[in-house]
């Protein structure tokens, strides 16, 4: 693996687990009776745009490397159904991400306002963000499982 | 400092954290217990040391993927990645994220999400040590389900002792 795929898949894992994170801490913030909309927006900046990171650093890595020097040997192996059905998976789910990261980016900057009204609108915001922290360990579990899946040199 | 150094220094400071937060949060709110109420300047004190937890949880996580990905570069495959020790550890994180984020929204009762953090926190510590550990997920799964139970009813009986204290 040359360092531009080394590169790839590091900052996929460690943009994705700060996105994970901060979208974990989000409903942290919502939750309190004094909205810190300052913060709220900053943790949406670095969420969205950890997310998109992974997503192009990730896509790259699985589209020039991964399909011709791992993909074959996961098949052949005994665990074939780590890329059959987790890595197919993964892809697709992978795909939500950003938009729901995109919707939560737009509702705490552009209607910062209502946030502090809404309890409504906070409470959505609050599921929101826990339905991307969900997906997100489901996504990393999945990328335990293929990294697992991954044996000898390639 | 080689990288490998630089994770093991950061993921035994999250371990650290977390463990001594959990166990120093269990030991005040016990002693603060004894007057029967939590007050203000005492519940500042357990949220600095439930800030610290997360810290320490964070600091674990990021590590724990930094020695994934060391893993994943060395090759080192379902042999390590499939482990019973390390898929019970990441079950056992898995429920520690859970709880504290169930605690904080108040989805779950102080005493059993004390009980749940306190056994998580101290079974993540030993499964990170004890790395010849012989024994198959579901049996160490199972102990860690019976620790968190013993646990729940060991801080039952610590809290009803000291709030017999104050009456």
């Amino acid at each position: 693996m040359n360092p531009l795929f080394l590169n790839a898949l590091v900052w996929h894992i460690f943009l994705g687990i700060a996105a994970i994170i901060i979208f974990a801490g989000l409903p942290l913030l919502l939750r309190g009776k004094k909205l810190n909309t300052g913060l709220l927006k900053v943790y949406s900046f670095i969420g969205f745009f950890g997310f998109v990171g992974s997503w192009i650093t990730g896509g790259y890595y699985y589209s020039f490397y991964y399909g011709k020097a791992i993909k074959g040997g996961i098949l052949a192996g005994t665990t074939p159904w780590v890329h059959e059905i987790l890595m197919e998976s993964k892809e697709h789910v992978f795909l939500f991400l950003p938009f729901l990261a995109f919707v939560v980016l737009v509702i705490v900057n552009f209607f910062s306002k209502e946030l502090v009204t809404n309890a409504k609108l906070r409470m959505n915001l609050i599921l929101l963000s826990v339905a991307i922290v969900t997906l997100g360990i489901v996504i990393t579990l999945c990328g335990f499982a293929i990294s697992g899946s991954v044996v000898g040199k390639h | 400092m080689d990288l490998r150094t630089f994770i093991t220094i950061a993921h035994i400071t999250g371990t650290v954290l977390g463990v001594g937060a959990t166990t120093f949060v269990e030991v005040f709110y016990l002693r603060f217990l004894r007057d029967g109420k939590i007050d203000p300047l005492e519940n500042d004190i357990l949220k600095v040391f439930y800030q610290i937890i997360r810290l320490g949880l964070v600091i674990l996580v990021f590590s724990g993927f930094g020695y994934l990905v060391m893993w994943r570069l060395n090759f080192l495959g379902p042999v390590v990645f499939f482990s019973d020790r390390f898929l019970a550890k990441i079950t056992v994180i898995l429920v520690l994220l859970t709880v504290a984020f169930a605690i904080n929204f108040r989805l779950v009762n102080h005493r059993v999400g004390s009980a749940i953090t306190i056994v998580s926190w101290y079974g993540a510590m030993i499964l990170g040590i004890w790395r010849k550990i012989p024994y198959p997920y579901y049996a160490i799964i199972s102990v860690y389900a019976i620790l968190t139970i013993v646990a729940y009813f060991v801080l039952r009986y610590l809290e009803s002792r000291a709030s017999a204290k104050h009456k």
